[in-house]
C-alpha cells in the first residue's frame, strides 16, 4: 500500500472530482433525456426522435443551443447577485455529492481508492448543511431579478424548502439513532451488520424522507413556485441560456444527491442485496458502485415517474403539510424508534 | 399602525390557464380574492351583425366559430331554429345523424376541457391522454363532415352530406373502447388526494344562486338543479334514446369535474343507439333553395350544448337574410358567476374555476 | 313561396310588411295561452298580448312603467314561477317609434314553461334594469347597452362590455355600418403607408393629429358619412344573391 496523506487527501480526490465534473453535466443531459422520454410514454407519446436515433442526441443539441444563447440580464437587476445564483445552486450540489459513498474501495497501482471523496464522520450533518445552502441561491436568484413576481416565487420556494428541510432532519435523526453514527460509510457498514437495509426497519421514515426529498427539490407536486400555469413563473423568470442551465444543473445535481442520501440511509448504499448472505455471493461479481448507480437511477425515475402522474398540491396546503403532517408524524417516529431501541437495550442488556 | 392596501392584480388576457383571451382583474387582500372583475370583449367579432347581412344558409359557418369547442353543437342549435320559423320538416336519418354527431362533439369537447382543466391543476399526462381519444374523434368528423374543428354540420332542412361508408361501424367500434378510457381518467383523478383537495369546496355556487346568475349546463346540473334540456325539451332525436342525466349535490368543481365524467359515458350510450337505430332514408326535409321565411316569424329555440343553455334567438323578415339573430351563448352567462364563485379563495384556485366553468372566448365574446 | 304555415298559436301577418313586424291578429283571436290568461288576469291594462312565437310560445307585450311589476309578479308567483332570465337582448326597428324593442326571455325551472316580454324603448329613453330581479341580467343589459346604446336605469354598472370604453357607436344598430365607422382607414399601419411617413413601427412614432383621427377607431369623421336616413338602405340586403 502505498498510500500517502498526499495521495489519500490531495491527488485521488482530486482525481474523483475531475471525473465528477466532467462527466456530470453530460450526466444531468441524459437524466433530462430519460425525463423527457418517461414522461413521454406516460403521457402516451414518444419524446424526443429527431436528433439522433431515439432522440439521444437531444441533450448535445439542447446543450449547443443553451450554450449559443444571448446572455440577457434585465437592466435592473443586481447584475452580481443575479451571476453569482445559480452558480451558488450548482456548487453547492456538486459540493454535496462529495460525501456520498459511492463504491466499495478498491486498490488501483498500489494505493487504495476510496470512492467516496471526503468521507468524515459527520457526513450526514455536513450533507445536509451544504444542501441547505442552496436555498440561498433560489432567494438571490428572485431577488435579483429585480421584479415582484419572481422575488414572491423565490421567496415562496425558499419557505418550502426550509420547511421541508425540518422534516428531512428529524427524519434522518430516527436513523441515525439506530445506526449510531453520523458518519455516511459507517452507516452502510452498520446496516452491514445488522443484516437489513434500514428500509425495514424504518418504514415511516423511509416514506417521510422520500415525500421531504421530493418538495426539497422543488418537484411535482409541489413545484407550485415554479409552474407555468400559476401567476409567477418563478425565481428563473429572468434567467435564460447558460445561466438557466446551471438551475437546472443545480436542480437535478439536487435530485441526485438527495436519492443518493436515500439510498445511503435506508437501502444500504452501494451494497448488494442480502450482503451477509454467502449464497448470493456470486452478485459480488457486480461492483458497489454500479449498485450505486442502480438505486439511485431507480429513484430517479420515480422523481420522475411521480411528475407525470399527481396534479400539484396549492401552496398553502403545501405549507400546511409540511407543518401540521409530516413534522409531527416525524417527530413522533423519531420517539417511536428511541422508544423501540430502549426497550430492545434493556431486554438483551 | 401599519396599514394594509388591497392589491390590484391583472391576470391575462395572454396567461397560459385562462383558456383564451380573458382578463381577470383581481383585487387581492395578500393572497385572498376579494374581488374578481372579469373583463371580456377581445374576441368579439361581431357574429351578430354578420348574421344579418347574410342568408340561413350562409349563417352557419359563423355559428362554428363561436363555441369553436363544440361546433356540432353550435350549428344545431341555429339550424333548428332556422327550421322552426320556417316550419321546415327534417328527415328521420337526419334527426339520428345529428344526434349521434352532436353526441360525440359533446364527448370531444368535455375531453379536451378534462385535459386543459387537470393540466392547468398540474396533472400534465391528462391532456396527452384526453387528446389522444379526441383525435379519434376528429377523424370521424372529418370523414363525415370534412372538417375536424369548424365543422359547419348541417343545413336547415337535415344534413349536408351523408355518412360515409365504415363510418357507423368505425364510430361503434370507438364507443366499445372508450369507456374503458374514461375508467382509466377516473383511476388517475377521482380518488386522487391532491386533486380532492385542489378541487373539493373550491368554486361554490348554490343552486338557488345559480338559478339566479342564469347558469346551465353541468354547472347548474352539479348544484343539484336536474335541468337538462335533452330531457325537459327534446329536440333532434333526444325523446328517442335512453340515457340518464348526470346530477350532483355538491356544488362545487369536483362535483362538475364528476358530472362531466358521467355525461361522457351517456354520450356514448346515446351515440350507441342513435347509429344502431340509423334509418335509411333521405338525409333531408323538402326545403327550398332560396329561404325566404315571412317577416314576423321568430323563435328562441334552445339546445343543451356541452357548456350549458345554447339558445338562438331569430327573427325573420320575408327576406332570405335573418332581421336579427341573438346567440345566447352558454360561456358568456356562466363566466359571470365567477365574482361569486371565487370571493375568498386563494389565487391559485382562480385557474381551478375557470377550468372548472369550462368557458370558450369565442362563445363568451361572439 | 315554398316555406309552410308555423305550427299552431302563431299569426302569419302579411309578407313583405317589412317596417312593422308587431304580430296583428290576421283572424278571429285564438284563445290566450293558460300562462297569458293568468298574466292578463292580474295586470289587465299593463300587459298586451302578441300572439306566439314559431316555437308556441306566448309573447306579451308591456309598458316600461309597469315592468318591473309584472316581471316581478312572474318571478314569485306560485303559477309562473319564473325563476330563471334564460336571455335578455334589444332588437332596432329604425323607423317604428319607440325605436326599440327589449326582450326578455323567461323560463321556468319548475314548471317548464317559456314566455316572452317585450317593452318599447325609444332612443335616448330607458327602460328600468331588472338586474335585482335576476341577477344574470346585469351582464346581458351591460351588452345591449353595448351593441345598442338602450340605457338600463338603476343598472350598477352600465358600461361597455364587449368594445373599448371610448368606443363612440352602437354596432348593433342598423345605421351602424358592417364595415365599421372608417371605411378607408382601419389601422394605423394604414395610415403610416398612406402618408409614407414610416416602413418600420417603431415605439416612439409620433403621429400627426391627422392620422390619429382617421387611424383611431370608433371616431366617426374625417372619411366616412352616414347616408342620409330618406336613402337608407332597407333591413333586406341584397348581398344574399352574390357570393
Amino acid at each position: 500500500m502505498n498510500n500517502t496523506p498526499l495521495s489519500d487527501f490531495v491527488v485521488i480526490p482530486l482525481i474523483l472530482i475531475l471525473a465528477i465534473l466532467l462527466i456530470f453535466p453530460l450526466l444531468v443531459g441524459y437524466i433530462v433525456y430519460v425525463e423527457r422520454k418517461v414522461l413521454a410514454f406516460i403521457q402516451s407519446r414518444l419524446g424526443p426522435m429527431r436528433v439522433g436515433p431515439w432522440g439521444l442526441l437531444q441533450p448535445i443539441a439542447d446543450a449547443v443551443k443553451l450554450l449559443t444563447k444571448e446572455d440577457i440580464a434585465p437592466r435592473t437587476a443586481d447584475v452580481f447577485i443575479f451571476k453569482i445564483a445559480p452558480i451558488i445552486l450548482l456548487v453547492v450540489g456538486l459540493t454535496a455529492m462529495a460525501f456520498l459513498p459511492m463504491g466499495e474501495g478498491f486498490t488501483a497501482f498500489g494505493y487504495d481508492v476510496s470512492l467516496s471523496i471526503v468521507d468524515v464522520n459527520v457526513g450526514v450533518l455536513a450533507l445536509l448543511a451544504v444542501m441547505s445552502l442552496s436555498t440561498y441561491s433560489i432567494v438571490l436568484g428572485g431577488w435579483a431579478s429585480n421584479s415582484k413576481y419572481p422575488l414572491l416565487g423565490g421567496l415562496r420556494s425558499a419557505a418550502q424548502m426550509v420547511s421541508y428541510e425540518v422534516a428531512l432532519a428529524f427524519t434522518v435523526l430516527a436513523t441515525l439513532m439506530i445506526a449510531g453514527t453520523l458518519s455516511l460509510s459507517g452507516i452502510i457498514e452498520a446496516q452491514r451488520q445488522s443484516g437489513l437495509w434500514y428500509v425495514f426497519v424504518q418504514p415511516v421514515g423511509f416514506v417521510l424522507f422520500i415525500i421531504a426529498m421530493v418538495a426539497e427539490t422543488n418537484r411535482l407536486p409541489f413545484d407550485l413556485p415554479e409552474a407555468e400555469s400559476e401567476l409567477v413563473a418563478g425565481y428563473f423568470t429572468e434567467y435564460s441560456g447558460f445561466r438557466w442551465s446551471f438551475f437546472m444543473l443545480g436542480e437535478y445535481a439536487a435530485m441526485v444527491v438527495m436519492s443518493g442520501l436515500l439510498v445511503t440511509l435506508y437501502l444500504g448504499g452501494w451494497m448488494r442485496p442480502f450482503p451477509n448472505v454467502e449464497l448470493l455471493g456470486f452478485l459480488d461479481l457486480i461492483p458497489g458502485f454500479t449498485w450505486f448507480v442502480l438505486k439511485v437511477g431507480f429513484f430517479i425515475y420515480f422523481f420522475i415517474w411521480i411528475r407525470g402522474t399527481y396534479p400539484r398540491y396549492r401552496y398553502d396546503q403545501l405549507m400546511g403539510l409540511g407543518w401540521k403532517v409530516f413534522i409531527p408524524l416525524a417527530i413522533a417516529n423519531l420517539f417511536a424508534t428511541g422508544l423501540a431501541l430502549l426497550i430492545i437495550d434493556s431486554v438483551a442488556g | 399602525m401599519l396599514k394594509t392596501r388591497d392589491m390590484e392584480l391583472n391576470m391575462g388576457p395572454q396567461h397560459p390557464s385562462t383558456h383564451g383571451v380573458l382578463r381577470l382583474v383581481l383585487t387581492l387582500d395578500g393572497e385572498t380574492i376579494v374581488d374578481c372583475k372579469p373583463v371580456i370583449g377581445y374576441l368579439h367579432r361581431g357574429t351578430e351583425k354578420l348574421c344579418e347581412t347574410r342568408n340561413y344558409y350562409k349563417n352557419v359557418p359563423f355559428t362554428d366559430r363561436t363555441d369553436y369547442l363544440a361546433a356540432p353543437n353550435n350549428n344545431l342549435g341555429y339550424v333548428e331554429t332556422v327550421e322552426k320559423i320556417g316550419g321546415y320538416e327534417v328527415s328521420e336519418r337526419a334527426l339520428y345523424v345529428r344526434t349521434a354527431i352532436c353526441e360525440l362533439s359533446r364527448i370531444a369537447s368535455h375531453l379536451i376541457w378534462l385535459g386543459t382543466h387537470a393540466l392547468d391543476i398540474g396533472a400534465q399526462t391528462m391532456l396527452m391522454w384526453t387528446i389522444r381519444e379526441r383525435e379519434v374523434i376528429l377523424d370521424f368528423f372529418e370523414a363525415a363532415l370534412g372538417d375536424r374543428l369548424t365543422t359547419t354540420a348541417f343545413r336547415p332542412g337535415g344534413l349536408r352530406r351523408d355518412l360515409p361508408d365504415g363510418w357507423v361501424k368505425a364510430v361503434l367500434g370507438f364507443c366499445k373502447t372508450f369507456p374503458d378510457r374514461v375508467d382509466e381518467y377516473e383511476a388517475l383523478l377521482t380518488k386522487n388526494r391532491i386533486w380532492i383537495d385542489r378541487t373539493v369546496g373550491v368554486g361554490v355556487i348554490s343552486a338557488e344562486d345559480a338559478i339566479d346568475m342564469g347558469l346551465s349546463g353541468p354547472l347548474l346540473r352539479a348544484s343539484g338543479v336536474p335541468y337538462d334540456i335533452r330531457k325537459v325539451m327534446p329536440y333532434a332525436a333526444y325523446d328517442k334514446v335512453d340515457f340518464e342525466i348526470a346530477t350532483s349535490n355538491d356544488c362545487d368543481s369536483y362535483a362538475r369535474y364528476e358530472v362531466r365524467l358521467k355525461e361522457m359515458r351517456e354520450s356514448v350510450k346515446i351515440v350507441e343507439q342513435c347509429l344502431e337505430r340509423l334509418p335509411e332514408g333521405p338525409i333531408s326535409g323538402k326545403v327550398p333553395r332560396m329561404l325566404k321565411i315571412e317577416a314576423g316569424a321568430e323563435a328562441y329555440h334552445v339546445i343543451e350544448s356541452p357548456r350549458g343553455e345554447l339558445g338562438y334567438y331569430i327573427i325573420a323578415d320575408g327576406s332570405d337574410t335573418p332581421y336579427k339573430c341573438k346567440i345566447r351563448a352558454p360561456s358568456f352567462v356562466n363566466l359571470q358567476a365567477i365574482t361569486q364563485m371565487v370571493k375568498g379563495l386563494l389565487v391559485a384556485d382562480v385557474v381551478t374555476v375557470i377550468g372548472s366553468i369550462d368557458i370558450v372566448l369565442g362563445d363568451v365574446d361572439r | 313561396m315554398a316555406d309552410e304555415k308555423p305550427e299552431n298559436g302563431a299569426e302569419t301577418p302579411p309578407a313583405g310588411a317589412a317596417s312593422t313586424p308587431s304580430e296583428n291578429e290576421a283572424a278571429a283571436p285564438p284563445p290566450p295561452h293558460p300562462l297569458v290568461s293568468a298574466l292578463l288576469a292580474r295586470f289587465p291594462s299593463a300587459v298586451q298580448e302578441e300572439g306566439a312565437d314559431a316555437g308556441g310560445d306566448p309573447i306579451v307585450r308591456v309598458g316600461a312603467g309597469d315592468l318591473l311589476e309584472v316581471l316581478g309578479w312572474l318571478r314569485d308567483d306560485a303559477a309562473t314561477r319564473f325563476d330563471y332570465l334564460a336571455d335578455l337582448t334589444a332588437i332596432d326597428w329604425t323607423e317604428r317609434s319607440p325605436r326599440f324593442d327589449v326582450v326578455y326571455h323567461l323560463y321556468s325551472i319548475a314548471k317548464n314553461h317559456r314566455l316572452t316580454v317585450k317593452v318599447g324603448c325609444a332612443d335616448g329613453e330607458g327602460v328600468p334594469t331588472v338586474s335585482d330581479i335576476w341577477g344574470t341580467a346585469n351582464w346581458h343589459e351591460r351588452e345591449a347597452y353595448d351593441l345598442y346604446g338602450v340605457e338600463f336605469l338603476g343598472h350598477p354598472e352600465l358600461e361597455r362590455i364587449f368594445l373599448p370604453e371610448d368606443w363612440e357607436g352602437f354596432p348593433l344598430r342598423k345605421d351602424y355600418p358592417l364595415e365599421g365607422p372608417n371605411l378607408e382607414l382601419l389601422t394605423r399601419q394604414q395610415a403610416a403607408f398612406r402618408g409614407g411617413r414610416f416602413d418600420r413601427i417603431r415605439g416612439d412614432y409620433e403621429m400627426t393629429e391627422k392620422e390619429r383621427e382617421l387611424a383611431s377607431p370608433g371616431i366617426v369623421g374625417a372619411l366616412w358619412t352616414p347616408k342620409p336616413p330618406a336613402a337608407a338602405e332597407p333591413e333586406t340586403s341584397d348581398e344574399s344573391n352574390e357570393s
